[in-house]
């Protein structure tokens, strides 16, 4: 694999920074894999996802590339917060954003959508008066 | 185009001919002295250029003002160094993972993708349903 860095000081710090929020506001465990994988995507970032230290409540984005694919995984728990159309929303945000060339823009903008879906609090009771 | 038929259009037509023919004979004529075949009196052309300095004037700077401005243009992106083109199907870098297993700025991701096997792996992923979903640009 050629050297190079996917992203300058700056752009690390800003997708350093909107983890750090999003974790902050939602509670959740996020994580974001840039990196050509091998295989099936999903296998593979589900694989990844198991690695996390806290995966039952960890939402992780698995961006390849290479092969212009995406992939969020939300653990057991996270998926509460997280469910899957929100989950497709921000993957549909992430890819809009790839797709004109700017990777840490889509990631950052992918996980405040996946923030403000989980600062949602399932609303109780609320067909009662 | 149909011929003119009546007389105003035929009018409007001779002006339009007028005003496009002396826009290009006005600076024709204005630069007539460099068609001129004899000397005036008192004009003084001074030597001619030399092939080198003509070369040099009308080509070799031209050309280095050329430079200048691509440099101009292209000196932000080499110095930011490769970057992501959609489409490409290409990836030059290593692999980051931020929020990893152990460190925030994904230097164990190499390790990443060894490991768990995938028959074990699609065991659990079953057993435990994780959620998600994914997209392609």
């Amino acid at each position: 694999m050629p050297a190079g860095e996917a992203f300058s000081a700056r752009q690390e710090q800003d997708i350093a920074k909107a983890i750090a929020t999003a974790e902050q506001q939602s509670g959740l465990k996020f994580s974001v894999y840039v990196g050509s994988v091998e295989g099936d995507l999903h296998a593979q970032a589900v694989r990844l996802h198991r690695q996390l230290a806290d995966a039952d409540s960890a939402v992780l984005v698995v961006v390849d590339p290479r092969r212009n694919q995406l992939q969020i995984v939300t653990g057991v728990d996270a998926k509460r917060r997280v469910d899957d159309r929100a989950a497709g929303l921000a993957a549909a945000a992430m890819a809009s954003t790839f797709a004109v060339g700017d990777l840490a823009g889509g990631i950052v903008n992918g996980l405040g959508s996946l923030m403000e879906h989980a600062q949602k609090a399932p609303v109780l009771h609320a067909d009662q008066p | 185009m149909k011929p003119p038929t009546t007389p105003e259009a035929r009018t409007r037509r001779a002006l339009r001919a007028a005003a496009l023919g002396s826009l290009a004979a006005v600076p024709l004529l204005l630069a007539s002295p460099a068609f001129a075949l004899h000397r005036d009196a008192g004009d003084d052309p001074g030597p001619g250029m030399s092939a080198v300095a003509t070369i040099l004037v009308y080509i070799g700077i031209p050309a280095a003002i050329f430079c200048v401005i691509a440099l101009l243009v292209l000196a932000p992106s080499i110095a930011r160094g490769n970057r992501y083109r959609p489409h490409q199907l290409s990836w030059w870098a290593a692999p980051v993972w931020f929020g990893g297993p152990r460190d925030e700025r994904g230097d164990t991701a190499d390790r990443a993708l060894t490991g768990t096997s995938l028959k074990e792996l699609t065991a659990y992923s079953e057993a435990q349903t994780e959620g998600g979903a994914s997209a392609r640009w």
